[in-house]
């Protein structure tokens, strides 16, 4: 099932003036591709049965973008709503959240709609959202509109792309428009963490040989 | 898997077994043979205790010792571990093995068998091992040669089954999985899961190389009665004997009617003979178990003879006594005539005497007259003719006196011929009925033999004795020296096999070297290269990909080569592993090694790690030990007792093949009671899946249901039958309990238990999980004691791995957000499959407090590592992957039980109950919060409920 399409792509420039370190939250229903998504933009593959996420799932992806060098840790949560009451422990000081819902059922749009509300009430003021309807493959059997989900964005103020984790569709722009959009001085990157930019020692070259840089895009 | 078949126990017959010790003092019937009574001293427990269960080598056996000069007799209970091909023995046959604590061990593996014909007669073999020798008795000679032959070929089986050309893997294999696979457990009485727990393959138990007929086979151990049989081998050199013998008799027979008709003693003497001879082989006969039916045909023929002799002799009787009749008929004529003859005499003698008279008158007239004298001239002559006359009758007379006399003789002869042919004739009625009662005796004998074999009948005739005894002893040459030969070609063949084996392993050793060199050139160069003083050294670390000097180029070339190279021979040696089943494993897990370089190379490792300590640890003496204890203790305790020792096997893990038994046994304790008050008509489940909430689907299960272990075969696609099955366990389970309904996460549960437990028992296995072990409201719909969990562990951590939790707090990093899953899924997202498993072991018997307890011990066997990272990132990276690397199953169950030792439970509950009231406050709090998105929530799908339809 798995299929390897973005292979990793090196940076073929890059600076090495600013590293900043951003949690990033992906919320929304179940089954909507949560999982997928990140599967997709930190190792590049796609499964079309994910396992399903218990609790959370951890993973960290850097982006590359003109003079700064972005590192993700990605909390992809999971999605049933029984595990909502756990979404405060994953949200509580990220920077950024992709709030997903799946364009072939309107419920999941719903359920997205009030995880926006939620974390604009209850996480970071500054928090970057982005709206991601996914699936956009399916769009035979599409159920939200695409142009509903941009009015909504608009209106909420949410970066909106409409993605595929099995074409690979958007899937790092949506990532890296959130990198774009994020405050990059020093101040708001490392917000909660007395580590980001500093002090990535050798351990860190454990992560991610298969890497999604901005350069070339 | 591949199960060696060394032994099987069947779990059927395990009840038999223990049934039969109390009939153990069935006393050895004695066996016919002569030299067998003389000789069957023996044990007292009967050979019909050996190999009672079924496809187990074990029984009594007396063991003798030689010390010095004292010479000990022990009866000991012998059996044979076919994992470590030993032969242990006991002090009995129940008390010891339970406390594991054999007596001794005789390894068989090298060992050599013999008997001497000396010793054969007290039925000792000898087992000659690792230079030291065993002298063993057993409790007759069928018990004897039967061990042998099992030995013989357990020996065989196990020295064929460990060439390493056949499996080379199977030591290692089993105790890879921190247990055995070394047997085959009977299943059909417990429901299967979805794994197939039975033997992969059926090892070839007769290897044809070894076709080594000298001695006949013996099929059965020796629990026949022995006495009937007193040896199956000796039967046809029997019947030789007695055909020979009656082959004599018949050719006897014409010589025999012979004789009658001369009515010699020769004739006698011969029919003696050959009726002792006819006799003899009776006797020896006698025991036999089925008498031929020719050598009673010959044997009724040879009586018919004999009794037509008689008659025919019998025939000629009368005619003898005509004969005589007529001789004394005569005689008496003859002496009548005598008479007659003598009275004439008489008369003439007395005329002579009248005419004496006339003529001494005439003398004393001389010349009287002329006419005188002419008459006495007249009766001179006529005296003379009278005298001559008186002669021929005295002569006559005389020769009548002979003639008498003579026919008396002949008349003594006769009589003397009679009373001799009465005799004859007396003892051949005596020898035809002799020979008729031992006929019936013979008949009876078959029939009462047939009624009850144990019957005894001994009758030594003195002579035969010297010939049995000799028979024997040839016999027991015999078999001796065929024992012998066959022993030469057995332990020619192993030491074939083994020659082949070291070449082959020497083979492998140089091959392993060659890699061993490769390796460590490679490891060598990356040293070198990691020593280089780094020009561009950050660009490399912090993105990975930057691309500074040509040198670094290089240098991640090489790094992409080696890490390449790494994984396929870590894919190599995977399949190596298996060949059988190289994509999936015993568990129905794919063994493919995730995509993720990063993840797959240090679980890798670890991976390789956990066998080279296992190879380490099968290399020790405690090889097979948890299989061996296990193997114990089922066949003491014919049921599963919750006890000390139980909880301790568990610990140690529980068998791949097991597993069905045990973890059902364990989900019915816990679930006993409950189950009573709820299927007490056993349909509960049943009614449970056509309840007609149960047939409305449940999106977020059929949601779930390909998503629960994508990589497990048996629940890779909607056609597998694991995917029904797990549908209407979770379907069940929701209308079971509504209050709960389905929570992510139960579809693990419910998968895991399906690998073993057949649909129904999976289902109580989940209500066991969910609502016996679990602390209530772990699935509910706020997860709220589960939340809980992740606290009370966090401060458990505090206490037990003070320096570890201190280090998290300083990197901000909350372990709750990893350990969630552990809890939750009860340790099956992202953790080796058996690792996973062993937790579920435990679990199922001890409760919940283990999850704490291997929590712990994760952490505490990557403690030093954690220790290293002082970033956030690097430690939940760390953290990510961490769970992969928990292949040491063993380790970790040394941490989690011995390390972290004292574990109060009562802690446990007060920590639970605390942190439960917190976290329902905080999740009061939130609910406050979210309360108005509901609503707002609510009337947006009321807006879009037209569009909800559809889909």
């Amino acid at each position: 099932m798995a299929t390897r399409t973005g292979a990793p792509r090196p940076a073929n420039s890059g600076t090495q003036g600013k590293i900043c370190q951003f949690k990033l939250v992906l919320l929304g229903e179940s089954a909507v591709g949560k999982s997928s998504l990140v599967l997709r933009f930190v190792k590049g593959q796609f499964h079309e049965y994910q396992e399903s996420t218990i609790g959370a799932a951890f993973l960290t992806q850097t982006v590359c973008l003109q003079d700064t060098t972005v590192k993700f840790e990605i909390w992809d949560t999971a999605g049933q709503e029984r595990y909502h009451s756990l979404a405060p422990m994953y949200y509580r000081g990220a920077q950024a959240a992709i709030v997903v819902y799946d364009i072939t059922n309107q419920d999941t749009f719903a359920r997205a709609k009030t995880w926006v509300k939620e974390l604009q009430r209850q996480a970071s003021p500054n928090i970057v959202i982005a709206l991601a309807g996914n699936k956009a493959d399916l769009s035979n059997k599409r159920m939200v509109e695409h142009d509903d989900a941009v009015s909504y964005a608009e209106e909420n103020g949410l970066l909106f792309m409409e993605t595929s984790a099995k074409t690979a569709m958007h899937v790092n722009d949506i990532f890296l428009a959130i990198a774009e959009k994020l405050p990059k001085n020093e101040a708001g990157a490392s917000a909660n963490r007395q580590s980001a930019g500093v002090g990535l020692t050798a351990t860190d070259n454990r992560e991610g040989s298969g890497k999604s840089c901005c350069g070339s895009n | 898997m591949s199960c060696p078949t060394g032994v099987l126990i069947d779990f059927t017959n395990s009840e038999q077994s223990n049934d039969k010790n109390t009939t153990q003092n069935v006393p050895v019937p004695e066996s016919t043979n002569s030299s067998e009574v003389n000789t069957s001293v023996t044990s007292v427990v009967s050979s019909s205790e050996s190999g009672n269960k079924k496809g187990k080598l074990c029984g009594y056996l007396t063991k003798i010792s030689t010390t010095g000069l004292m010479k000990t007799m022990k009866s000991r209970w012998f059996i044979y571990a076919p994992e470590t091909c030993e032969l242990a023995y006991y002090r009995s046959s129940d008390s010891d093995i339970a406390n594991n604590t054999s007596l001794g061990k005789i390894p068989l593996r090298q060992a050599s068998f013999s008997v001497t014909a000396p010793e054969l007669q007290d039925n000792i073999f000898t087992i000659t091992a690792e230079n030291v020798t065993h002298k063993l008795q057993a409790s007759d000679r069928k018990a004897l040669l039967w061990w042998l032959q099992e030995l013989q070929s357990h020996r065989r089986v196990f020295n064929t089954n460990h060439s390493f050309d056949t499996d080379d893997k199977t030591e290692w294999h089993g105790t890879l999985l921190g247990s055995s696979v070394f047997w085959v457990p009977n299943t059909t009485d417990t429901c299967k899961g979805l794994l197939t727990v039975g033997p992969a393959k059926k090892r070839q138990t007769d290897d044809g190389g070894l076709n080594l007929n000298i001695l006949p086979h013996i099929d059965q151990p020796p629990d026949t009665v022995a006495g009937t049989a007193a040896s199956p081998k000796r039967q046809p050199s029997l019947n030789v004997l007695s055909n020979s013998s009656l082959a004599s008799l018949s050719a006897r027979m014409p010589s025999l009617n012979a004789a009658i008709s001369n009515a010699s003693e020769v004739a006698m003497k011969g029919l003696r003979s050959s009726a002792s001879r006819l006799r003899a082989p009776t006797f020896s006969v006698r025991g036999s178990d089925k008498v031929d039916l020719g050598l009673k045909n010959s044997l009724s023929g040879s009586l018919t003879d004999i009794r037509q002799a008689i008659n025919s002799s019998e025939n000629k009787t009368p005619n003898i006594q005509t004969q005589v009749e007529s001789l004394q008929n005569k005689n008496d004529r003859l002496n009548e005539e005598l008479e007659l003859l003598k009275n004439s005499l008489q008369t003439k003698e007395e005329t002579v005497q009248v005419l004496k008279l006339a003529l001494q008158e005439k003398e004393s007239n001389p010349n009287p007259n002329t006419g005188g004298t002419k008459s006495t001239s007249n009766l001179r002559s006529e005296l003379i003719e009278i005298r001559m006359k008186n002669e021929s009758l005295q002569q006559n007379l005389n020769e009548s006196k002979e003639k008498e006399t003579e026919l008396t003789e002949q008349i003594c002869m006769l009589h003397e011929m009679i009373t001799a042919k009465d005799q004859v004739l007396v003892q051949l009625s005596n020898e035809v009925y002799e020979l008729e009662s031992s006929y019936k005796s013979l008949l009876n004998e078959n029939s009462t033999l047939k009624e009850n074999k144990s019957e005894e009948f001994v009758m030594v005739a003195p002579v035969a004795e010297d010939v049995d005894l000799l028979k024997d002893t040839l016999e027991g040459y015999t078999v001796q020296n065929k024992f012998l030969n066959m022993e030469i070609l057995e332990l020619a063949n192993l030491r074939q096999l083994d020659t082949r084996k070291i070449k082959m392993l020497r083979d492998r050793c140089s091959q392993q070297e060659a890699e061993y060199c490769q390796l460590h050139s490679k490891y060598l160069v990356l040293l070198s290269e990691m020593n280089k003083p780094r020009t561009e050294s950050l660009g490399l670390t912090v993105s990975g990909t930057k691309i500074a000097g040509s040198s670094d180029a290089d240098r991640k070339e090489m790094m992409k080569i080696l890490i390449s190279e790494a994984l396929d021979d870590a894919a190599e040696n995977s399949t190596k592993e298996d060949q059988k089943e190289s994509k999936w494993d015993e568990f129905g897990f794919s063994r493919s090694l995730e995509d993720e370089t990063e993840t797959s190379l240090l679980s890798t490792a670890s991976r390789l790690q956990k066998r080279s300590s296992d190879i380490l640890y099968s290399l020790s003496q405690h090889k097979a030990s948890i299989a061996i204890k296990w193997q114990n203790y089922l066949s003491i305790n014919k049921e599963l007792q919750g006890n000390q020792e139980l909880k301790m096997l568990i610990r140690m893990g529980i068998p791949h093949e097991l597993r069905p038994q045990v973890w059902s046994w364990m989900v019915e304790r816990r679930i006993s009671q409950l189950r009573h008050r709820l299927d007490s008509g056993g349909s509960y489940y049943s009614q449970l899946v056509e309840s007609k909430e149960a047939q409305l689907p449940s999106k977020q299960i059929e949601l779930d249901l390909l998503r629960t272990l994508p990589n497990n075969r048996h629940f890779a696609s909607m056609a597998c039958s694991g995917v029904e099955q797990l549908r209407r366990v979770l379907r069940a389970y929701s209308v079971h309990n509504p209050s709960i309904g389905y929570c992510q996460g139960l579809n693990r549960v419910a998968a895991v238990a399906l690998l073993y437990l057949c649909e129904e028992d999976a289902f109580w296995c989940l209500v066991a999980v969910v609502e016996q072990i679990m602390p209530p409201d772990y699935y509910s719909m706020t997860l709220t004691a589960s939340q809980a969990d992740q606290r009370v562990f966090r401060d458990l951590l505090a206490e037990k791995l003070p320096r570890l939790h201190r280090h998290f707090e300083a990197a901000n990093v909350d372990t709750s957000l990893i350990t969630f899953n552990w809890f939750l899924c009860i340790y099956c997202d992202n953790i080796p499959a058996e690792t996973m498993l062993h937790v579920w072991d435990v679990l199922l018997y001890e409760g919940s407090k283990v999850l704490f307890r291997f929590g712990l011990a994760f952490f505490k066997s990557v403690e030093e590592e954690i220790l290293q990272l002082n970033d956030y990132i690097a430690i939940f990276n760390f953290l990510r992957v961490m769970s992969h690397r928990m292949h040491d199953v063993r380790s970790l169950t040394q941490i989690a039980f011995q390390t972290l030792n004292h574990f109060p439970m009562r802690k446990i509950h007060r920590l639970r109950a605390l942190h439960l009231e917190k976290v329902n406050a905080e999740l009061r709090e939130l609910e406050n919060l979210r309360r108005g998105f509901v609503s707002v929530r609510k009337n947006v799908q009321d807006a879009d409920a037209d569009s909800d339809e559809d889909s």
